[in-house]
């Protein structure tokens, strides 16, 4: 993982800390607290506009978090922890230059430097900051381990970390410093694309689509990804106010669509003779096995119910393969969002809105999963068109060694090149792809899968029929970063722009 | 053409999607057995240096389809040049034996080998190492309607195996070759070497079309 998602997932991880280990054990009305202590812009000269949108953050997410139908008895009582810690999260906006270097410390990094005194202030001061903007009642604790609470994470000690262990001599001090001032506008640029965000989502009872798109197409911070995905879907309306009901309606449609089937979906059932349903089944287990969250029965059990639903409901194409993958980034995403709650109801609303946002997904290339797959034969077709105007010399090498655009890129179309690149990649890809008009999954899809082969250009012109398509089969994206997926997606884009209207008559 | 350059021999693999293609694939050419192969999106393939008989040495390059029906039109894509099919089915799923003749057509089709009538095939039923009680009911008198000339047509070879616990695939695959060879010997001495058709389409297109008169 690079550094940089490193970082990320911990400022992440840290607000499931709050859901799971909060005082109220993430109700939904504990977001709007977290969002706000969160407030990465938050001099507390700002806290008045702060309390003014308190109202409107808590609405946006009570309409995902909040009016589940949770029942809020099962919180409670476990209040030995003295309420929800402050964030990690919320000490460094207001932090001066010679500290920040421990906010991805793990705690006993932070207790191996607190002699130095400093910190242990700052500490403090930042805790009382936040108590005092908070609606709910923190209690001043000294203590390190309540202020930084996930003791559970293993400690990612990135090299600044393992730098601060030994500040033995001058040298590494300065390097030290240097990366301090490095993280500090790293932060304050991650603080100041989350307010736009958070700007968009509630500034307005109608929430402006083209803006949210235009954000979004670089990236959503994975606190607000799931709420971004599902408006950008259209499964959220737009209109604030609707939010709330329209959530409640289609969660109870997938339960009702679920009781009408007569499926028994316990992995234990005997062996059903529906072959559809056989062979979602043999699918799901074979789904993401290297991923631990696919191997649960639960998991598994919901990606039937939900997949199988989608098949009877769309009996043009029903079900096909790969479509078991492209599920699972929007279940891992809002999974991530309900996780501090995960029991069953909670599993069916996950599992209603993976239903409704896969739907909307799939209503955008229906083409690719009827009879003989014309989306895909064309959109095929469209990328080797593509490639004889960007890259000529590669296609005639192609041409020559006898390669088919069919043989290596049908994968990619079928699966959205989930196949090639990891799950957080995609998810970061499908930011872009959901900011797209129309939505990226279509058209632009094939602009990226294009500057995705035209990555291996220079690689693929030195290999034979043989070393080609082995080397397609499992390209080396391994080592990939975001920053890998943005410059591909930014070339896509290019292309886009250069060749939309071309791509037609070319045809 | 074969003297100069190690013969590379194309086969097969056929059948429903999970009865094993991926896994059998994976345990010949890699002696291995996973439970988290993914399904087949298309066709992968691997290769494998093998000699058969000891003598000869041969490149097998293994293709692994998808089985869902829904894919079943890339055929074109993928059979051309095939020296060698494989029909799998799984012994504990009686459909996905039952539909090995439909594999077979299909891939006659598709395939366009001059020589349907004895094209090699050749069937393997798969997961024998699974308990009894969940194996079809009297399979064999099934599997022998099935390869009966008269009835099924599909009167060829067949092995079982399970690619979990390795058993008779490395077997299977040694017939697989010999068979795959001959198939590319006959072609050889046809002058109709489709089997090197998806590797050089123009030069092959030349060499068929003069193959008759001297050169
Ligand atoms: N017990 C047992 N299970 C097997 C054996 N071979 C494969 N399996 C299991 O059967 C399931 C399907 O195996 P795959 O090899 O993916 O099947 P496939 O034919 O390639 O399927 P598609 O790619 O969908 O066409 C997997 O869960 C395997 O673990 C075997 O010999 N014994
Ligand atoms: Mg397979």
């Amino acid at each position: 993982m690079g550094k940089k998602k490193q970082e990320m997932s911990q400022v992440y991880n840290n607000s499931n800390n709050e859901f799971i280990f909060g005082e109220n054990g993430g109700k939904g009305k504990h977001l709007s607290s977290f969002l706000k202590n969160l407030s990465l812009t938050g001099t507390s000269s700002t806290s008045s506009v702060h309390s003014a949108n308190t109202d409107n953050i808590h609405e946006i997410n009570s309409n995902i978090y909040g009016t589940l139908g949770y029942s809020s008895s099962k919180v409670s009582s476990n209040q030995s922890n003295s309420g929800p810690p402050p964030k990690r999260s919320v000490s460094y906006k207001d932090l001066d230059d010679d500290w920040d270097a421990d906010i991805d410390v793990s705690t006993d990094s932070v207790v191996r430097r607190s002699p130095d005194n400093r910190n242990l202030s700052r500490v403090t001061k930042v805790e009382s900051n936040t108590s005092s903007r908070s609606s709910f009642n923190l209690q001043p604790s000294p203590m390190l381990d309540s202020l930084y609470p996930d003791l559970t994470l293993p400690a990612t000690n990135s090299s600044v970390n393992l730098n601060s262990q030994k500040p033995t001599n001058e040298e590494s001090l300065d390097v030290e410093d240097y990366r301090t001032t490095m993280e500090i506008n790293r932060l304050n640029q991650i603080s100041s694309r989350n307010n736009k965000f958070r700007n968009i989502l509630i500034s307005d009872s109608i929430v402006n689509l083209q803006d949210l798109r235009k954000l979004a197409w670089n990236g959503i911070p994975s606190e607000l990804r799931a709420l971004t995905w599902q408006i950008l879907l259209g499964y959220l309306p737009t209109n604030r106010a609707r939010q709330a009901s329209t959530l409640k309606r289609k969660r109870q449609e997938y339960l009702e669509g679920l009781n009408a089937s007569t499926i028994d979906f316990e992995d234990t059932a005997p062996s059903n003779s529906s072959s559809l349903y056989h062979q979602i089944k043999i699918d799901v287990r074979r789904t993401n096995q290297s991923i631990k969250l696919y191997g649960y029965p639960e998991t598994q059990q919901s990606l039937r119910k939900l997949l199988y639903l989608w098949a009877v409901r769309h009996p043009a194409s029903g079900y096909v393969q790969g479509i078991n993958d492209l599920c699972t980034p929007f279940f891992q995403i809002f999974l991530l969002n309900y996780i501090w709650q995960l029991q069953q109801r909670v599993l069916s609303i996950l599992e209603a809105d993976t239903y409704w946002c896969l739907s909307r997904l799939l209503e955008n290339i229906t083409d690719n999963y009827i009879h003989e797959q014309p989306g895909i034969i064309r959109q095929v077709g469209d990328l080797r068109n593509l490639i004889s105007k960007i890259d000529l010399e590669l296609l005639n090498h192609l041409d020559h060694e006898g390669v088919e655009f069919l043989q290596f890129s049908f994968r990619w179309m079928n699966c959205l090149l989930m196949r090639e690149l990891s799950i957080s990649l995609i998810v970061r890809m499908w930011d872009t792809y959901l900011s797209e008009t129309p939505l990226g999954f279509n058209n632009f899809h094939v602009y990226v899968c294009a500057a995705f082969l035209i990555k291996f250009s220079n690689d693929l012109k030195e290999k034979d029929f043989q070393e080609i398509l082995l080397f397609l089969q499992n390209p080396p994206t391994g080592h990939w970063k975001e920053k890998d997926i943005e410059l591909m997606l930014s070339e896509a884009f290019i292309w886009q722009s250069l060749y939309k209207n071309a791509s037609a008559h070319l045809r | 053409m074969s003297g100069r350059k190690k013969t590379l021999l194309k086969v097969i693999i056929l059948g429903d999607s999970g009865v094993g293609k991926t896994s059998l694939m994976q345990q010949f050419v890699n002696n291995k057995f996973s439970h988290q192969y993914k399904a087949t999106i298309g066709a992968d393939f691997l290769t494998k240096e093998i000699s058969i008989d000891g003598n000869k040495q041969v490149t097998l390059q293994i293709w692994d389809t998808a089985g869902q029906e829904r894919f079943q039109s890339l055929g074109v894509a993928f059979y051309r040049g095939a020296d060698c099919c494989v029909l799998c089915y799984d012994v504990t799923n009686e459909k996905s034996l039952n539909n090995l003749t439909s594999w077979k057509d299909e891939f006659l089709v598709q395939s366009n080998v001059s020589n349907p009538q004895d094209f090699p095939f050749i069937i393997i039923g798969n997961k024998i190492d699974v308990d009894e009680a969940k194996k079809i009911p009297s399979l064999q008198k099934k599997l022998q309607n099935i390869t009966n000339n008269q009835l099924g047509g599909l009167n060829y070879p067949v092995f079982e195996t399970s690619a979990k616990d390795g058993i008779n695939v490395e077997a299977a695959f040694e017939v697989i070759a010999k068979m795959a060879l001959q198939q590319e010997e006959l072609n050889d001495a046809n002058g109709n070497d489709v089997s090197d058709d998806y590797n050089d389409a123009i030069n092959i297109h030349l060499e068929s079309e003069s193959s008759g008169c001297a050169c």
